[in-house]
């Protein structure tokens, strides 16, 4: 068994031509880096999957996300051997999933993957019970066995209760979660799921992630995540994947797919993403620079600097008073140097982990807001032209995108 | 060019282009070819041409010769009815078992045609399955096979069958080994059309789940492919049925024998009695067959549409299956509630209702016939030794089918009380309390009917008490029905048509006229000879049996000289009469004032006196009941004379048209009928 963190999914320079001659010409095509559209325009062949490359760590929920039709599926296919790949190989866990064959790759199958799918696909004609221990039989595990396991996955999705029913006695979220259920049972290494939440209602699909998280977090199941929705992507993946015409564009961590967009094409995605939803206040925030509480007005304004302002704290390190670079000019100015009258107290201050969108109202005030710790403790600086400028930041690289595409 | 100028005589040498002389020059033997080609195959390729042949005429002598023709009709009917119970439920298993009965009651002649006849459809079908689904299958599943097979049926489609028939002809002879293989070429097609569809159309990512989870392919095939292909897979196979079922005239022109044959000798004779009745045997095969085998999501649909059906797609029978997915069938209507309990007001119809079910159901054990004549009963010529005897109501020469029918119709309205009694409203719709009461009433009209009844001029057996007790059981449990019908809370499930059905009444007068017309026409025939001697013959024959007692050393010669004069009397006369005429039972007007009370009850029935539901529905109630009855009087009488073992003595048309307006009298309150349950209560209200 592979060790926490270490690669267990390795795809490397993978293509997948589909078509009659998959080796011919549009292989060399797609190769020689013409892309998909012209290869299909010129040989008729589609490219699925053009060089792509990428590793899925032990444990982690690895989310590829890209339009329809941009090769994500086929990429999951090739993970269990559903699709054959033309060029490239194949990693799962020390085994070269494309030389597998015949019972060898049943066999692999069954003890490494489950998978999820977009309509559920449940097998209409099989009660939930049989649905979810389905994996276990084909693994020929005894009819009692398989069936308390089953139990075990429903009870985990919180369905314990419908494991009589047919699949088209539930509603949408509930067969998903059957799904879900179908995909634990058999407690395999690896989940696959493709598309898993995008047939639900935006509603029910939240309560179906933060569930889906919930559960993670006691599994730690390796998953490997497809979908269009860039929300959900940076939401619920531990890394995200950018896929177009068949090829990655940028992977990265959530952040840093928001906070450094590789292309304008990940860009234009990240416009419709709320980014205040995403970003954290220590992304952007500044070390603190606290003023100490007995020192001049001409120290303090030394230690502002060029930022718009700075706090005061006290012995334990507590943020107690505001002096902002406006204030504390105006008040040099007037020949003061007693620190004192310059100060104010009505600041904001948040903590490290809360989004951005949490401080959009103090920052609408345009004063520096605190960053503290649990215990109060001054960490950070969070300058509200600095929020601004990371939204400024985005809509520059659009506005490059579209003069990229347009002109 | 000169040796042909004269073959040509005289014409010219070298005909033109145009010319049909042209033509004579040239002669392509294909003819000959083939008929090499035949001769090479049948002598070269014997082993192959048998080997082909083993697997038809094994199942074939199999299922017909040593199943169905040895084993009794009794338990190929039996067999049906659990068949059909299993395969689709008890009403289309008693419906096959019912009509197969019928069959086999037609005759034993008739029955051993019947027999072949599923036997071949049978083995016709099972070898379609047996090679059809597998090349299905392997179609759906494997593209470059359906690329070979599907324009291969397109031939064997295309091609008509009188085409195909002759190589099969040439090589394995006429008979119905060839025919059933004619049969699968045309069948074959539709079975695997429809498995390769529906293998195809199961969803893919199902399919791909069953391989995600590491099943190996023959699962995907058993756990996924062919269960959710099924009802495409049913379809083919009830389309195969009835492709082979439209083969049969086909196969009888073969010399498959079956049904088939029976029709075309009746063509070839002219004959209508035989035609008729291995048509109505032929019918009815297909029609179980059809019902049997079909899929369950089809709705009923005439036979001849279905084959018609069949025809039309069966070079694209996937249209079959297009607006056939699956619906939901709608929950019922107000399932949530209870039925309304039984109330007290009911209580006592429905105990005089049933005492009365009872007494005429026990009526049949006591004497019906006394002092049976020179005929016991009705139409028992046959039965001449019986004198004097009697008999009870179920014995064959006493009441007969009418004690049967008196018997069933007697422990249905004692079901009917029962069953609402212990479970109001929940029994089949049979034995509720419309249902009693057509029970009760047609019991009724049956026995009047038979007790006015005289079985005929030359027989006046006496009536024995339980002809008696079965009108009174009659009497009392129409009268129990009717109060407890009067009390009954039943209720439409959607509100009566506010106007006046004229149809009903329309179809009412038809079913009168019709009964009206049976009356005049031939309740019996009668072709047996019978001997008409002259007052000569009989002193003559007298002294002759004198001398013979006087000198019995010559009795030998004497009796000998008696046939000879009792034979030379011997005339063959057809006796037929009518339903009125005192010579006859005169059923034929007394079934007529049935039907004439039950066109009264149509009116008010329909509506015309007054718009109230629950008193429509009573009426309707009681036309059925009168309806029902009529029908079982006429039933009855052609039940006793089928049953007769004289084939020289039969119920005429008559009887038919009775039963045939009997039937439609009670249909007009059909409609009606169907719409009214037992009221439901709920709790919450
Ligand atoms: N079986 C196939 N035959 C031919 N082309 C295919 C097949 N499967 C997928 N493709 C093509 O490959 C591309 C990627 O498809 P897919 O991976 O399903 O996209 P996604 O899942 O991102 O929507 C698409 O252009 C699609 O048309
Ligand atoms: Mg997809």
């Amino acid at each position: 068994m592979v060790e926490m963190g270490e690669e267990i999914i390795v795809l490397d320079e993978v293509y997948k031509i589909f078509g009659p001659q998959p080796r011919g010409r549009a292989f060399d095509l797609a190769r020689s880096g013409m892309d998909k559209n012209r290869v299909q325009a010129e040989t008729g062949h589609v490219v699925g999957l053009d060089n792509v490359t990428f590793s899925v760590k032990k444990g982690e929920l690895f989310v590829v996300m890209g339009l329809s039709g941009s090769g994500k599926s086929t990429a999951l296919r090739t993970v269990n051997k559903l699709h054959d790949i033309t060029y490239g190989s194949v990693i799962v866990d020390g085994t070269d999933v494309q030389a597998l064959e015949g019972s060898d790759l049943q066999v692999f199958r069954r003890q490494y993957m489950g998978m999820v799918f977009q309509h559920f696909a449940l097998f209409p004609h099989r009660k939930v019970i049989d649905n979810v221990s389905y994996g276990l039989k084909v693994q020929g595990v005894e009819k009692k066995t398989r069936e308390d396991a089953a139990m075990r996955a429903l009870s985990l999705v919180g369905l314990g209760s419908y494991a009589q029913s047919f699949p088209s006695e539930l509603s949408g979220g509930m067969q998903q979660r059957v799904g879900l259920a179908r995909g634990l049972a058999s407690d395999p290494d690896i989940l696959l799921m493709d598309e898993a939440f995008s047939a639900l209602d935006p509603l029910i699909r939240r309560q179906m992630q933060d569930e889906m998280m919930e559960i993670q977090a006691d599994l730690h199941k390796t998953i490997l995540f497809i979908t269009h929705d860039l929300n959900e992507a940076l939401r619920i993946g531990d890394r995200v994947c950018i896929m177009k015409d068949g090829a990655v564009v940028q992977i990265g961590t959530p952040e840093e797919i928001l906070t450094q967009p590789a292309t304008g094409y990940v860009a234009e995605f990240v416009q419709d993403v709320d980014q205040g939803r995403v970003i954290q206040v220590h992304e952007i925030m500044q070390e603190p620079r606290p003023v100490p509480a007995g020192a001049t007005l001409a120290e303090a304004l030394n230690r502002i600097g060029g930022r718009s302002g700075a706090f005061v704290i006290d012995d334990s390190g507590s943020p107690t008073h505001l002096l902002t670079a406006d204030d504390g000019m105006r008040a040099a100015g007037m020949g003061t140097t007693d620190l004192g009258p310059a100060l104010r107290t009505d600041f904001d201050s948040c903590r490290r982990e809360d989004c951005l969108n949490t401080v959009y109202a103090a920052a609408g005030r345009g004063l520096p807001i605190a960053v503290c710790d649990e215990s109060g403790t001054l960490i950070g600086n969070l300058d509200p032209r600095h929020i601004m400028e990371e939204m400024g930041r985005v809509e520059h690289l659009i506005d490059d995108f579209e003069r990229e595409v347009f002109m | 060019m000169t040796v042909l100028a004269q073959q040509a005589g005289g014409e010219s040498a070298t005909p033109g282009l145009f010319s049909e002389g042209l033509l004579d020059q040239f002669q392509i033997p294909v003819g000959n070819w083939a008929d090499q080609a035949v001769d090479w195959i049948a002598v070269r390729l014997e082993t192959l041409l048998q080997i082909i042949e083993w697997p038809f005429s094994t199942l074939i002598g199999f299922v017909v010769d040593d199943i169905l023709e040895p084993v009794s009709w009794v338990w190929v009917v039996l067999a049906f009815l659990v068949i059909g119970t299993l395969i689709r439920g008890v009403k289309v298993g008693t419906f096959a078992a019912v009509s197969l009965g019928l069959c086999a009651l037609l005759g034993v002649n008739f029955w051993l045609q019947t027999a072949r006849t599923i036997g071949y459809i049978g083995v016709a079908v099972l070898l379609c399955v047996i090679v059809g689904l597998p090349l299905g299958i392997a179609c759906g599943r494997v593209d470059s096979v359906w690329r070979v097979v599907r324009p291969v049926l397109d031939g064997m489609q295309v091609v008509h069958s009188f085409v195909y028939m002759l190589p099969f002809i040439f090589f394995w002879g006429t008979g119905v080994v060839s025919a059933t293989m004619v049969t699968m070429v045309f069948a074959l097609p539709p079975l695997v059309r429809l498995t390769n569809l529906g293998i195809r159309q199961v969803r893919e990512d199902v399919v791909e789940a069953s391989r995600a989870y590491g099943a190996p392919e023959w699962r995907v095939l058993f756990d996924v492919q062919l269960p959710l292909a099924r009802p495409a897979i049913t379809t083919g196979i009830n389309q195969t049925l009835l492709l082979a079922i439209s083969m049969l005239g086909i196969a009888a022109i073969m010399g498959a024998g079956g049904l088939g044959q029976l029709l075309l000798k009746a063509i070839t004779d002219q004959s209508v009695s035989k035609g008729a009745a291995s048509g109505l045997a032929f019918f009815l095969v297909a029609v179980v067959l059809d019902r049997i085998s079909q899929p369950q999501s089809d709705g009923p649909g005439g036979l001849l549409r279905r084959i018609r059906r069949a025809w039309a797609h069966r070079r694209d029978p996937e249209k079959l299956l297009e607006g056939a997915e699956d619906t939901p069938s709608p929950e019922p209507a107000g399932s949530a509630g209870g039925f309304a309990p039984v109330t007290a007001e009911e209580r006592p119809g429905m105990v005089i209702a049933g005492i009365g079910g009872l007494v005429a159901a026990v009526s049949v054990f006591l004497v019906w016939t006394t002092d049976a004549g020179f005929m016991s009963a009705y139409g028992r010529r046959t039965d001449e030794n019986l004198a004097g005897e009697t008999f009870n109501g179920l014995s064959a020469s006493g009441g007969s089918w009418f004690g049967v029918l008196t018997l069933a119709l007697g422990l249905w309205v004692v079901a009917a009380v029962v069953t609402t009694w212990l479970a109001p409203g929940r029994g089949p719709r049979l034995f509720t309390t419309d249902g009693a009461l057509i029970g009760a009433l047609a019991l009724l009209v049956m026995m009047v009917c038979y007790a006015l009844a005289s079985p005929s001029d030359l027989s006046s057996p006496g009536t024995g008490p339980g002809v008696w007790l079965a009108l009174a059981g009659g009497l009392v449990a129409s009268v129990g029905a009717l109060m407890w019908i009067r009390r009954a809370p039943h209720t439409p499930l959607h509100p009566l048509k506010l106007k006046i059905g004229w149809g009903r009444v329309i179809g009412g007068t038809v079913a009168a006229v019709i009964i009206l017309v049976g009356m005049f026409s031939a309740w019996s025939f009668d072709k047996r000879s019978d001997q008409v001697m002259s007052d000569e013959t009989l002193a003559k024959i007298e002294e002759l049996r004198q001398k013979a007692v006087e000198n019995p050393a010559d009795a030998g010669p004497i009796s000998a000289e008696i046939s000879a004069l009792t034979a030379q009397m011997s005339v063959t006369q057809l006796a037929v009469t009518d339903g009125v005429s005192s010579e006859g039972t005169r059923l034929g007007l007394w079934t007529l004032i049935g039907g004439l009370l039950g066109l009264a009850t149509v009116l008010p029935a329909a509506g015309a006196m007054g718009r109230d539901e629950h008193r429509r529905w009573r009426w309707s109630t009681m036309t059925a009941g009168i309806g029902a009855g009529v029908a079982c009087a006429a039933l009855g009488w052609i039940a006793v004379h089928v049953r007769s073992a004289d084939p020289n003595y039969l119920s005429g048309v008559g009887s038919f048209l009775a039963l045939l307006g009997g039937v439609l009298l009670a249909a007009t309150a059909a409609g009606i009928l169907a719409e009214f349950r037992r009221s439901k209560v709920y709790a919450d209200l």
